[in-house]
């Protein structure tokens, strides 16, 4: 899993992740080239990409455990 | 597979539900999204009792939509026009006894797509009826300067789609296209039969009227090219191609010109596989690079100009009245010192929709906070990929 920051600055960002212990990785979309091919028009967005490449969902607010849970559907439903 | 960093984000903010919608397999319409600007500065000619000046102005249609007009400068009148004949829509304005330069700040967004028309299902041959009946006219001295070239055509006991193919390729062919003109051509059909060789408007006249000799009814369309490029001036991008009508399909474009010009840029002969899809392309087709301004020919503006008809409405056409007398003409060839006219076309990139379940992922490439290249790589990959877009405030 990989976070995305859209057009922030670096050292904000870096505080919130220290304030937040977020440990994977945090990338930067200073020029919100990435939220714009992606159509981003809230925050947060979840978007979950499957190996094939192909978007399998497309969510806001996932609390960890509702994550969780949509991915094991997902990994199941790919694996049948 | 496995799944790549299974961590989760206690997230900020409120969760804000979203769609999750199929992607959609069709590809999307070619269009396009532009500014236009237009800048006019006429100074004051000395003695000069009014100048009056007419815009073509875009209006919406099938394959473009026009919207956040604006219109400023120092004129007294002002109005927006439809003529009656050809129903052009000009921006009309007016300056009395102006002191100093006249002004105007004229611009508009546009949203354009190509226009195809590929299905000929439909197509049958019909008599003339009092809609198309007009389209079919002929100047009798371009009547007769074509009568040998029309009887040439091997276009007996074909159908109105095949005859206007026919004359279609009989200008891609025979005729060259001269960089060197001033503008769009005179559009001066003989001239250019004479010639072999001209611009757009001689182009467009020219097919307009082979396809009216042979039956076809067709009509002229003005335009301005809109820039590819990031911001351009676009003063001297003015354009005209050719629509003809075929009964149950209705008005088709064509542009052979654009075909000509497109094997002369580079250096193509006509039977190249490229020129002959462009060749393919522009009848019945053209592209979105370009914003519709009128139709017609020998054109009475309104309000009425006080000179004669314009043969083609295209650029902004000025009358300077004096005491006794008029001048006029389009704002290119107004001889004028210190006239400024120019136009701009500023690329409007528009906000694609959120992705939807199904589409295609971006792939990206960007910088982490830590300082590492990340990149999402072209599928198959091994893992799934939880992309989280967020904010921190």
């Amino acid at each position: 899993m990989v976070r995305v920051s859209a057009n922030e600055r670096r050292e904000r960002v870096a505080d919130f992740v220290k304030d937040t212990a977020i440990t994977f990785p945090v990338l930067l979309d200073m020029d919100k080239t990435i939220s714009e091919q992606y159509g981003i028009k809230y925050l947060p967005t979840t978007v979950i990409i499957g190996p094939d490449g192909l978007v399998r969902s497309v969510a806001g607010l996932l609390p960890e455990e509702d994550l969780r849970l949509q991915l094991e559907t997902i990994m199941k439903r790919d694996s049948k | 597979m496995r799944l790549m960093h299974l961590l989760l984000a206690s997230l900020l903010g409120t969760a804000v539900p979203l769609a999750h919608g199929q992607g959609d397999s069709a590809p999307p319409p070619v269009r396009r999204h532009a500014k236009v600007s237009m800048h006019v500065q006429i100074p004051n000619p000395v003695g000069s009792k009014y100048l009056k000046l007419w815009v073509p102005y875009p209006v919406s249609d099938d394959s473009q939509t026009v919207e956040n007009v604006q219109i400023s400068g120092n004129y007294q009148r002002q109005g927006v026009y439809r003529e009656r004949e050809f129903g052009n829509t000009a921006l009309f304005l007016r300056w009395l006894q102006a002191e100093g330069d006249a002004t105007l700040e004229f611009s508009f967004e546009v949203k354009r797509e190509e226009r195809l028309v590929r299905d000929f299902s439909g197509a049958h041959d019909a008599p003339p009826s009092i809609l198309t009946q007009p389209f079919l006219d002929l100047d009798p001295a371009v009547r007769l300067a074509l009568s040998e070239l029309t009887a040439s055509l091997p276009v007996e006991g074909l159908t109105a789609l095949e005859r206007a193919r026919v004359v279609y390729d009989y200008i891609v062919d025979n005729f060259e296209r001269d960089p060197k003109i001033v503008g769009c051509g005179t559009g001066d059909v003989p001239e250019f039969l004479n010639a072999r060789k001209g611009k757009c408007a001689d182009f467009s006249s020219t097919f307009i009227a082979l396809a009216r000799s042979v039956g076809v009814p067709a009509r002229e369309v003005y335009g301005l090219r809109l820039s590819k490029e990031a911001e351009d001036d676009i003063s001297d991008d003015y354009h005209c191609w050719a629509e003809f009508f075929v009964s149950g399909v209705g008005w088709v474009p064509a542009d052979p010109s654009d075909v000509v010009k497109f094997a002369r840029v580079n250096a193509l002969s006509r039977d190249h596989p490229r020129v002959v899809a462009k060749r393919d392309y522009y009848f019945g087709g053209v592209d979105e690079h370009r914003v519709r301004l009128g139709t017609g020919h020998e054109i009475q503006l309104a309000p009425l100009q006080l000179l004669d008809p314009l043969a083609y409405f295209m650029c902004p056409y000025l009358e300077v009245g004096y005491e006794s007398n008029c001048e006029g003409a389009d704002l290119k060839k107004m001889n004028l010192r210190g006239l400024t006219f120019t136009a701009s076309c500023l690329p409007i990139v528009e906000r694609r929709s959120l992705i939807g379940v199904g589409e295609i992922a971006p792939q990206f490439i960007t910088e982490t906070l830590s300082g590492d290249t990340y990149s999402l790589t072209p599928a198959p990959r091994r893992d799934y990929t939880v992309l989280s877009f967020f904010a921190t405030w």
